[in-house]
């Protein structure tokens, strides 16, 4: 591998003179890194997600969230300084690691050193060689909340009835209910553009359940300061096709593997430390570890 | 102001054309210049070479006895690294070429010497994600602007002699999925552009602004339920709820309009397409799910939709179907039938009565269309049951990928963007065709924004082994291929047809190619050293006649990949405008 570091400083005073490079593309020195060059650099590159909450968020321009305190903490252990930046989600995970890890985006964007909220899947690592996976830091599973005053509980999907239940569109929560049971609870069925639209939804009365990823219905609930004994939360066994359950964990560039592994220390020292489930918490969120932890 | 614009389009229809040499006008593009685009070899000031996109030049000077002696003039650098994907159709006005380049570029030429007059480079935002290249397919010339939408989703208008900005308006949020590469048109004052993006929650619509400030007009919405806006206030609704939708699936139905449209002036009528609906698998949203994969109708003045035809209805193999529907008048047993011809996504070339809608008929110009077998009398599709995607709510858990089916054509269309053409001369639509197919299937590891997601899994594969690319020649009044042109490689380029009795068209093989109108005969090639995927253009200047097309390999085909890409391996990025003629001497020989 070529030595970056300098080019990586002249290219970012290039690019506060002239704001903006579109011709960038492939360019080496946007290339993301193994763990040598990150230290001999001094920063570390991390891509997370906007509108992502309660993992990570714009706001009002500081990246805020459980995966943005997460890759502060990480740059922490690694004693490097972060760059942390927040990227927008494409049609799929696949190309959102193209464009974050290997080969970059249109307009020349520079590449990241590590990506977070990648799910640790081994289908999903085998047809995208070009990047490598870390160790999962957390497990995400689709839920629900709902009202006590309505329901007695929800630990099937018979439980939901014909009630209305609010959702994202096209989330895995919706996909779930979308293909259960023949399209039986499709009718129910109340449409948001965003979790969070569906969230308030609920909390507005709108409908009795609100179904999504358990890490932000509680975030939702915290946020409204909904108390929990009014609105429990409930899991359904697997339906079909749609997993209910998956593992997250880092990527980074196939070549950079003792990158992978450093943040894979770094995140076992911070659960080690209580870390990671107070920054969970911050958020109201339980810290639900991958198996293995 | 209004006034003003419907006597110009009264007056319009009416005028008689002196011919294509009168000389320029201070105010530029009017109003007439635009609907008589088709009968004035002088200049190109459409998309389609007239508002019905007929791309039918009356140039007869130029044939097949003496194309041997058309030859370049002069080339055009699109410059830099930004080569790739140049799918622009150019326009040519009063001796200046207006040409978009990949990257939200566009470059005003001298038509004589090649000489860059200006050039506009619009400045992209990090992180925009184009889903399928940074392609640009043309602009349109109004008064004394030039118009044309960015990757981010934007609508310029730029001083045609200076390239600076007049006016920039959002056409949506990129950050949402949204983004512009059609070409917009101009009808009776209004700029008319649709929206690209398949992000959840994206409804595809239509919109009109007043091309001289950019305010909105109108808007039409394509799926039922979603309501309209007329000078700022809610119009009409589209369709009604539940007609063709369950539950409130209709409030994200897709429906994408992102090809841009054509215009009649005779039955003042504005034609698009709407793309495929959303969720991609047909089983979550039964019903016919209007108006997703159709054709629409709309009064230019108000936005209202005057009728609509699903091509794909209950659309499962995301069949857009947005491809153009071009007005013609077709002889059929001894009346003129004012139609409209459309090559669909879905394999069937389609006949329209252009002023109510009604189906004429529908005929199949690709090979092996598995995924119906014909359509019937009214016009709907004839399902294959069994070539339809699974339903993934009878999948079983165990089961990895659902059921997978190969369905033809493949999602990219028996015709994808790449415009069609009709010679009045012929009688021919001239379709620029592929021929593939897919796998296709749920594919449960699948994951949006780091959370587990449905999508659908696809290979796209040839249908035949030595060829893809296929340049047809339909008769629209009986449905019959008259002559086929194969090419090893997928057809991306549009077509131009004139009265020498020629039709051009591009190969990403590099080669622009002529053919004669009637007979399918190749007379004439040309090498421009990268993939041409964009549509040629004729004109006159100085008594000669010219010929002109963007070079520069790229769009969709070589992000797909599969078996698909190695038809295309090996060929050299390059971005240019070249310009040919035939020499006056040549000419009279």
């Amino acid at each position: 591998m070529r030595n970056r570091a300098r080019a990586v400083q002249r290219r970012r005073v290039a690019l506060a003179a002239c704001g903006l490079i579109l011709a960038a593309r492939f360019q080496p020195e946007a290339a993301a890194r193994p763990l040598d060059q990150v230290m001999a650099d001094g920063t570390l590159r991390v891509a997370v997600y906007g509108d992502n909450a309660p993992f990570s968020e714009d706001e009002k321009g500081r990246p805020n969230g459980i995966d943005a305190d997460l890759a502060r903490a990480i740059a922490e252990k690694l004693k490097v300084k972060l760059d942390l930046r927040v990227v927008d989600a494409g049609e799929n995970v696949d190309g959102d690691l193209r464009l974050n890890l290997w080969r970059g985006d249109l307009a020349g964007t520079p590449l990241a050193d590590l990506m977070l909220h990648v799910p640790t899947d081994r289908q999903l690592a085998l047809r995208n060689d070009q990047v490598f996976f870390t160790a999962p830091y957390f497990d995400q599973e689709i839920a629900f909340a709902y009202r006590k005053d309505v329901m007695e509980g929800l630990d099937r999907l018979d439980d939901i009835g014909d009630r209305t239940v609010a959702v994202e569109g096209a989330s895995a929560a919706d996909l779930m209910l979308l293909t259960a049971q023949g399209g039986r609870f499709r009718a129910g069925l109340k449409h948001y553009k965003s979790f969070d639209a569906a969230a308030q939804a609920y909390l507005a009365g709108e409908a009795p359940i609100l179904a999504g990823t358990r890490a932000a219905i509680e975030a939702a609930l915290f946020a409204a300061k909904a108390p929990r004994d009014d609105n429990p939360i409930g899991t359904v066994p697997s339906q079909g096709l749609v997993k209910a359950r998956w593992e997250i964990g880092g990527a980074v560039k196939t070549d950079s593997r003792d990158l992978a592994y450093a943040v894979a220390d770094a995140i076992t020292a911070l659960n080690a430390e209580g870390r990671m489930k107070a920054i969970c918490e911050t958020y109201g969120v339980t810290y639900t570890p991958p198996k293995g932890y | 102001m209004r006034m003003r614009t419907r006597f110009l389009g009264a007056v319009g229809i009416a005028a008689l054309v002196a011919g294509g040499a009168i000389p320029a006008l201070a105010e530029g593009v009017s109003e007439q210049d635009i609907i008589n685009d088709a009968k004035t070899p002088g200049d190109v000031v459409t998309y389609g070479l007239g508002p019905q996109a007929q791309r039918f030049s009356p140039l007869k000077t130029l044939n097949r006895d003496n194309i041997k002696g058309l030859v370049p003039a002069w080339s055009f650098s699109f410059g830099g690294e930004k080569q790739r994907g140049q799918e622009s159709q150019a326009l040519v006005k009063d001796g200046v070429i207006y040409v978009t380049g990949s990257y939200s570029r566009m470059y005003a030429i001298d038509s004589h010497t090649g000489e860059k007059k200006w050039e506009y480079d619009a400045r992209l935002p990090e992180g925009i994600l184009p889903c399928c290249d940074v392609v640009n397919r043309g602009a349109a010339l109004y008064k004394d602007n030039v118009y044309f939408g960015t990757l981010d989703a934007k609508l310029v208008a730029l001083n045609t002699k200076t390239g600076k900005v007049v006016w920039r308006k959002d056409i949506d949020d990129f950050k949402a999925g949204y983004s512009y590469t059609a070409a917009p048109i101009i009808v009776k004052g209004k700029i008319i552009t649709g929206v690209s993006g398949g992000e959840f929650g994206v409804v595809g619509r239509i919109e009109a602004r007043d091309a001289e400030t950019g305010e909105i007009v109108w808007k039409r919405p394509v799926i039922e339920g979603h309501m309209g806006e007329l000078n700022g206030k809610p119009s009409t609704m589209t369709g009604k709820v539940n007609e063709s939708w369950p539950g409130d699936m209709w409030k994200f139905g897709g429906g994408a309009t992102w090809l841009g449209g054509t215009y009649d002036p005779e039955t003042n009528l504005i034609y698009f397409g709407t793309g495929n609906p959303g969720p991609w698998n047909s089983w979550l949203r039964p019903g016919d799910n209007k108006w997703s994969a159709s054709r629409l109708a709309l009064n230019p003045d108000n936005g209202e939709i005057v009728w609509g035809f699903q091509t794909t209805p209950h659309d499962g193999w995301d069949f857009d179907g947005v491809n153009e529907f071009v007005p013609f008048d077709m002889q059929k047993d001894g009346k003129t039938v004012k139609a409209g011809g459309t090559a669909d996504r879905n394999g069937f070339f389609y006949v329209l009565d252009r002023t109510n809608g009604k189906f004429i008929s529908a005929t199949p110009f690709v090979e092996k269309i598995n995924w119906a077998k014909g359509i019937d009398k009214d016009g709907r599709p004839i399902y294959n049951p069994e070539n339809r995607p699974g339903d993934p709510s009878q999948a079983n858990a165990d089961d990895k990928k659902g059921k997978s089916v190969f369905a033809v054509p493949s999602f990219l269309g028996g015709k994808n963007w790449m415009p069609i053409g009709y010679s009045p001369d012929t009688k021919l639509f001239y379709v620029p065709s592929n021929e593939w197919g897919m796998d296709i299937w749920n594919e449960p590891v699948n994951y949006k924004k780091g959370a587990a997601y449905l999508g659908a899994g696809f290979t796209i594969k040839p249908v035949f082994d030595d060829h893809i690319g296929s340049l047809k020649a339909i008769d629209p009044a009986s449905g019959k291929v008259v002559w086929e042109y194969k090419n090893k490689a997928p057809l991306w380029a549009g077509v131009l047809t004139t009265a020498g009795n020629l039709v051009f068209t591009g190969t990403p093989e590099g080669f622009l190619k002529a053919f004669d109108a009637k007979t399918g005969e190749e007379v004439w090639k040309f090498q421009v050293g990268t993939g041409v995927v964009s549509s040629p253009i004729t004109w006159e200047q100085d008594g000669e006649q010219w010929v002109g097309v963007a070079a520069g390999w790229g769009g969709a085909v070589p992000l797909w990949g599969g078996e698909v890409a190695k038809s295309t391996a090996g060929i050299n990025q390059g971005g240019s405008f070249w310009a040919f003629k035939l020499p006056k001497t040549v000419a009279s020989r």
